[in-house]
């Protein structure tokens, strides 16, 4: 007897799992477009059919599932398609057209399973028009979507160096700058089939990648980089940049220019520091406590300071003391300034740079969608005034505007190669009125010493004296 | 029939009773499970569950993740886009970050032909803002990727307060004119 028991719990506890299980079968793998992983999903088999839930259609599908149990009737909402199933009918109602089954849909511990030849027929159907189903291999593959710039690709040509890249359809690439150290380049709305590093002759170190506006070519130069030339024809792209002056001379290359911050005759005299936030608004909560409206006006007037020494030039705080400011009027004092240069100054402790950092902002190249109703206004015919309306005067600096911010970047970048710092650009409220160039800044205290603000390692004044450094450069007529 | 005999005889009868019972009570409770289905029945043919992808934060990082979750939705589109967006005010649940403000609810919602989704927020969504740009940013990439993701047709979206466009919702970024799904990746 005492044998006998443990003989009789174990084919209980055999009998269990056997009693409840349900066979699987071959897994599927879903495969999307990068960037979303692979995802598998396991079918079970029923009568040696293998079917598939259709909670896993529902979601690889993106359909919304209707259920109705007076009728055991399952209707699978796929865009503008509606896919009914009736649980163990073997016929698919797809819209108004129904189609047989080789076998009826189940209802299987609570969820509703169909044939895997589903799979097949919701292709075959048009219901799902950018995937496709390979039975061998057990895949279920979404397909790419078709990218408008392609195959990029780096040569060397004695002092030539050219980016050449496939265009899928009529993209024109707009230039945003070209100066001796970098050449920037947008597709506006643009996607592209990878992204790329590559470097070579005149190019010491370049880039293809999508962004928020586009698709976008960075070319960071080598020294001596003399001049470009910018070319689209039969659906191909070339970008050359040489060190060769005479082919600047003979007119086949533009000469790369410095970026000018100054007015029309190069010299920087208005600089309009923007402390964020202030008054009521405190802005963001800051490590320890602090608010980021009291980080913000230290840091400018820091700012103010190094500027008027290296410089000499006129710089007005947009606020010098804690008080409110709205963003448009943080806007007009830059225009009403007359500024060469506009830095709105900003704190922030999450994100990338959560445990320190600083994130450099321009506009964004791309216009906002409707923009385009309000192009500037021309007074006087050609040569007389033209008139930017107000929500986008900045878009006439934008070029300027990404030279600097990448400027101050890189400097901040080359100083704290081991800190977050980053050049981006956005739909920025207090940058899109500005006329003239402008950036805004975002740095991050370190969270253990807020009340020094000390940055990992270094301080606001370090940053604070690298800015000013980058600017009197760019002033100089250094180059980006 | 010995002593020993007649023990393993009762054991495995008892055996036998014990599995036949468990395959017994397995089978009812599969009709059980036929008869009522773990599908949550819903109140009317109007009504159904949508798979949606809705867009949090990530500690420490710029980006969003997206996490699934089944909504259940009307057949009307602006009842889908109110179902979605109630969930993703409610909060992730993997440990991700929640974005918008305590208080936010979002009061009416609009689907024009053109494509573009207005969403007409309570003023907890500006008024209890508290961040950067990179909070500002993810928590208007959420609420933009959400959309895009789930309401297939929308192209951009339209942030209103209490009916009225807002120049921004945390002081950094311009949201008074639609933003483009393809703008915020």
């Amino acid at each position: 007897m005492k044998r006998a028991v443990p003989l009789a719990l174990a084919l209980l506890a055999a009998a269990i799992p056997a009693a409840f299980a349900v066979q699987g079968a071959a897994p599927i793998d879903v495969i999307y477009p990068d960037p979303q992983p692979v995802e598998r999903i396991r079918p079970i088999l029923l009568e040696n059919t293998r079917y598939v839930s259709t909670n896993d259609l529902a979601r690889i599908f993106r359909a919304t599932k209707y259920w109705r149990p007076e009728l055991r009737k399952l209707s699978l909402r796929v865009g503008d398609h509606n896919v009914r199933f009736t649980v163990d009918a073997p016929i698919v109602v797809v819209d108004e057209t129904a189609h047989n089954l080789v076998q009826s849909p189940r209802l299987v511990q609570g969820a509703v399973y169909v044939p895997e030849a589903v799979l097949d027929g919701l292709i075959d159907w048009g219901v799902v028009a950018n995937a496709t189903w390979d039975e061998p291999s057990r895949t279920v593959r979404f397909r790419s979507p078709v990218h408008t710039v392609r195959q990029a690709q780096l040569w060397v040509r004695g002092r030539v160096t050219e980016v050449s890249a496939t265009l899928l359809k009529t993209l024109s690439p707009r230039l945003i700058y070209a100066t001796p150290g970098e050449v920037r380049l947008l597709f506006e709305g643009g996607t592209l089939d990878s992204a790329r590093v590559f470097s070579g002759g005149a190019v010491a170190n370049g880039t293809i990648q999508e962004t928020a506006d586009g698709v976008e070519i960075r070319l960071v130069l080598a020294p001596g980089a003399q001049g470009y030339s910018l070319s689209v024809s039969s659906n191909r792209l070339r970008l050359a940049v040489t060190d060769d002056p005479n082919l600047v001379q003979q007119g086949i290359f533009s000469k790369l220019e410095p970026i000018a911050i100054g007015g029309p005759d190069g010299k920087l005299r208005t600089i309009v520091i923007d402390p964020g936030h202030g008054g009521k608004d405190l802005g963001a909560v800051l490590p320890g406590g602090g608010a980021e409206k009291e980080a913000t006006l230290e840091f400018a007037r820091i700012l103010r300071a190094e500027l008027q020494d290296r410089l000499g030039v006129r710089v007005i705080l947009t606020r010098d003391n804690d008080q409110d400011v709205s963003v448009q009027r943080r806007s007009e004092i830059a225009n009403e300034s007359n500024a060469d240069l506009f830095v709105s100054v900003h704190f922030d402790a999450e994100g990338s740079i959560r445990w320190g950092g600083v994130r450099v902002y321009a506009l964004s190249a791309s216009p906002a969608p409707d923009a385009s109703d309000r192009l500037p206004l021309a007074l006087g015919g050609e040569g007389g005034a033209e008139m930017h309306p107000w929500e986008s005067a900045q878009t006439q600096a934008t070029g300027t505007s990404m030279a600097i911010g990448q400027a101050i970047t890189d400097a901040l970048a080359k100083n704290y190669p081991q800190t977050s710092i980053t050049f981006r650009t956005g739909r920025l409220s207090v940058l899109e009125p500005v006329a003239g160039a402008a950036v805004l800044l975002e740095c991050a205290p370190a969270p253990r010493n807020p009340e020094a603000m000390s940055l990992q390692g270094y301080t606001i004044h370090d940053i604070a004296r690298i800015v000013a450094q980058s600017i009197q450069e760019l002033a100089r007529g250094g180059h980006a | 029939m010995n002593r020993i005999q007649r023990r393993w005889g009762i054991a495995i009868a008892g055996s036998i009773v014990v599995v036949g019972g468990f395959f017994w009570i397995a089978r009812v409770r599969t009709h059980d499970q036929n008869l009522a289905p773990r599908v949550v029945p819903l109140a009317s043919e109007l009504e159904g569950i949508k798979g949606a992808y809705l867009y949090f934060g990530v500690p420490g990082a710029d980006s969003l993740v997206a996490e699934y979750r089944d909504v259940v939705v009307k057949d009307r589109p602006a009842d889908q886009v109110r179902a979605i967006y109630r969930e993703l005010l409610a909060g992730p649940s993997k440990g991700h970050v929640a974005l918008f403000p305590d208080g936010t609810e979002l009061l009416e919602a609009y689907w024009t032909d053109k494509g573009t989704l207005y969403l007409d927020w309570n003023k907890a969504l500006t008024q209890g803002f508290r961040g950067g740009t990179a909070r500002e940013h993810a928590l208007i990439a959420s609420i933009v990727r959400t959309a895009g993701e789930n309401l297939p047709g929308v192209d951009r979206v339209m942030i209103l307060v209490e009916g009225e466009p807002a120049e921004t919702i945390g002081g950094h970024f311009d949201v008074l004119s639609p933003l483009s799904v393809r703008d915020w990746p």
